[in-house]
């Protein structure tokens, strides 16, 4: 009960935040400058078509009727038309077939970062001060001043022009293809996966230390249990809280990298798409992908919190 | 103690033990020239000052000083073995079967991620390891222990967090647990530090059962001088890291004959007659790193003269089981 009321509660902020986060959206879009009916149609296009123009895509009314029949096209799942990018097209169709390739990279990359900050956290303060240590510690400040649009061309060079392990350039949808997404997406999840599996490890590597130094652990070393069983169950379950917080925290920086990456590597993602309506002037593409970002980022927000406050006994409701 | 007790060789033997820690290039000197002996049946309290060497003896003996100590002994026999040449993993066997330690901080020597109850049962499963636990209800035996510390119904506190549970009943909770373990050789660090007196009545009270009815020996850490009183059968105090005098506790405490353990009784005393205005030994501890070439106890002793300060007192047996570092005695 109490978990319903405290699950209960997030989403109901989150809702909210939804709310707030979608009229700075449209606000800051407004104050883009452009007329998009101009960049759609030209700078000579005929006053009349203009005009249709406008009434089609709602923009010949204020902007807070504006804004009130966009949000209430969001709530039945229609994003509006798109101006330029696919003309005329819903919005709705071109993020629903973009998304799950956008998620795929993103949950790929979360993974990788996740399992190569497991391995090189831990060895890092097993080893404290160590070789294993000093190169796990250098990869990792290597991997926090790494851009990722660098490292793509990096790896793309390396493992793609020059051993020919991976694709290049293009990308399998899962729907498609599951081994042949995993195999085309590895380099772009690699690249995103970089920065955030240097902070997870550095954080990881921390907290173990920490929790390694903590009266706990003399104490369950004074019952005799074996070192291995005192780490997974002293050290490591308690370095968990920090490790999975940060996280929670560094996890939007996933969608900015899948934004850059889905551009270099050629993979139709929402955020590939965020990038051409940009370009194109098609505000309400880019508005539509950043609304979906949002709401991506919130939820994953909110597991990350459900799930701490399970690890966490203090943090329990 | 009774003359067939001293038939009996000790459990534990500790001569000369020193215990230093690196820091840097220094070394910082915590305990040195450490003799300690100990029997089944035995309780031996450590008293002295906060920073006085009580606990790094005692994490000395049970090999859990942090990595950066180093930890020496011409003699460290528990149960006629010699523990220091033991493997980490032979004497990881012994640790919560022969040997259990108390901690000071309740609060930090629980796993906060852990309920209460979770950290029962892999007590009870180590305690199940020994050979001669076999068919014993550890469980059944455990909730003894815990009633016996005013823990009631042990049920009602297993499915809590460290974090929702007090000072006090953590400290009870921990000692119960050791005791379940029942170890040959129990370390208690002030254990009592957070509790009132009622409980600490009954801590004693569990301290008294352990010895009597299982025979285990109890290394008693404390700064309270008349609590040690009570409970131990011999008293050693130790000063800036050495133990400056050992013997009975009755002998010590009606006639004590080192400076520093004359002017700890007063204190107590003093405490315990008229709250009022306590008399302090004045000084205080010399640090690790600067110590005084003769009797580290000179700089604060009313008695102290030449010799005191030219070298080292030797340790000096007034009889047979009462020795003394003082020169006023050699």
């Amino acid at each position: 009960m109490v978990w319903v009321r405290y699950v209960g509660g997030r989403l109901l902020a989150l809702v909210l935040t939804v709310l707030v986060g979608s009229v700075v959206v449209f606000l800051v879009m407004k104050a883009a400058p452009g007329d998009p009916a101009v960049a759609a149609l030209g700078e000579s296009a005929r006053p009349e078509l203009v005009a249709a123009f406008r009434a089609k895509h709602n923009l010949d009314v204020p902007w807070a009727l504006q804004y009130g029949r966009w949000l209430s096209g969001i709530a039945r799942g229609d994003f509006g038309l798109s101006l330029t990018v696919a003309s005329d097209r819903p919005i709705a169709g071109l993020i629903a077939a973009r998304l799950p390739n956008t998620i795929f990279i993103g949950v790929m990359a979360l993974l990788i970062a996740v399992i190569l900050s497991l391995i090189a956290g831990t060895i890092a303060a097993l080893r404290r001060g160590k070789l294993a240590d000093t190169i796990a510690t250098s990869l990792a400040a290597f991997g926090i001043s790494m851009p990722d649009f660098w490292l793509s061309y990096v790896l793309i060079l390396v493992f793609a022009l020059g051993l020919g392990l991976f694709p290049a350039y293009g990308f399998i949808a899962p729907a498609q293809s599951f081994t042949g997404a995993l195999y085309s997406g590895f380099l772009p999840a690699l690249a995103v996966s970089a920065p955030l599996a240097a902070v997870f490890a550095r954080t990881l590597r921390t907290s173990l230390l920490e929790a390694g130094n903590k009266d706990y652990v003399v104490a369950a070393r004074s019952f005799g249990f074996h070192p291995a069983y005192v780490f997974v169950h002293w050290i490591f379950r308690n370095a968990l809280i920090p490790y999975i917080t940060i996280i929670g925290l560094q996890i939007r920086y996933i969608l900015g990298g899948v934004v850059v990456i889905e551009r270099i590597f050629g993979i139709s993602g929402v955020g590939s798409l965020m990038v051409d309506g940009a370009f194109a002037r098609d505000y309400p593409v880019v508005q539509a992908c950043a609304v979906v970002f949002l709401v991506i980022v919130l939820s994953v927000n909110l597991v990350v919190d459900v799930v701490c406050s399970l690890l966490d006994p203090k943090r329990a409701r | 103690m009774s003359a067939e007790a001293d038939l009996e060789p000790p459990l534990l033997e500790v001569k000369n033990l020193s215990a230093r820690f690196r820091m840097g290039k220094v070394d910082m000197l915590a305990i040195r020239r450490v003799d300690l002996e100990i029997r089944r049946r035995e309780v031996l309290g450590i008293i002295g000052e906060s920073g006085s060497g009580k606990s790094v003896t005692g994490l000395s003996i049970l090999r859990l000083l942090p990595e950066h100590a180093l930890v020496a002994a011409d003699q460290l026999r528990f149960d006629g073995q010699e523990l220091l040449p033991l493997s980490d993993e032979a004497f990881r066997e012994l640790r919560g079967t022969h040997l259990a330690m108390v901690f000071q901080d309740p609060v930090g020597a629980f796993n906060p991620a852990k309920s209460i109850g979770w950290h029962l049962d892999r007590i009870i499963a180590r305690a199940a390891t020994r050979a001669n636990r076999q068919g014993v209800d550890l469980t059944q035996d455990a909730n003894r222990w815990l009633s016996d510390v005013g823990i009631a119904q042990p049920e009602r506190i297993l499915p809590l967090y460290p974090h929702q549970l007090s000072g006090g009943m953590l400290q009870r909770t921990l000692i119960a647990l050791s005791a379940a373990l029942q170890p040959d050789l129990l370390i208690a660090d002030e254990p009592t530090t957070n509790l009132d007196n009622i409980v600490e009545r009954q801590i004693i009270g569990l301290f008294r059962r352990l010895k009597d009815k299982l025979g285990s020996a109890i290394i008693f850490i404390t700064h309270d001088i008349s609590l040690a009183a009570g409970l131990c059968d011999r008293i050693a105090v130790m000063y800036a890291g050495e133990i400056v005098e050992t013997g009975p506790a009755e002998t010590l405490f009606r006639n004590p004959t080192h400076p520093y353990t004359i002017g700890l009784i007063e204190t107590s005393r003093q405490l315990d007659e008229r709250g009022g205005r306590l008399k302090e030994i004045p000084g205080e501890l010399p640090s690790g790193s600067h110590r005084p070439r003769g009797c580290l106890f000179a700089p604060r002793c009313g008695f102290a003269a030449e010799a005191c300060r030219a070298a080292p007192p030797a340790n000096i047996a007034l009889s047979p089981n009462h020795s003394v570092r003082c020169v006023r005695y050699g």
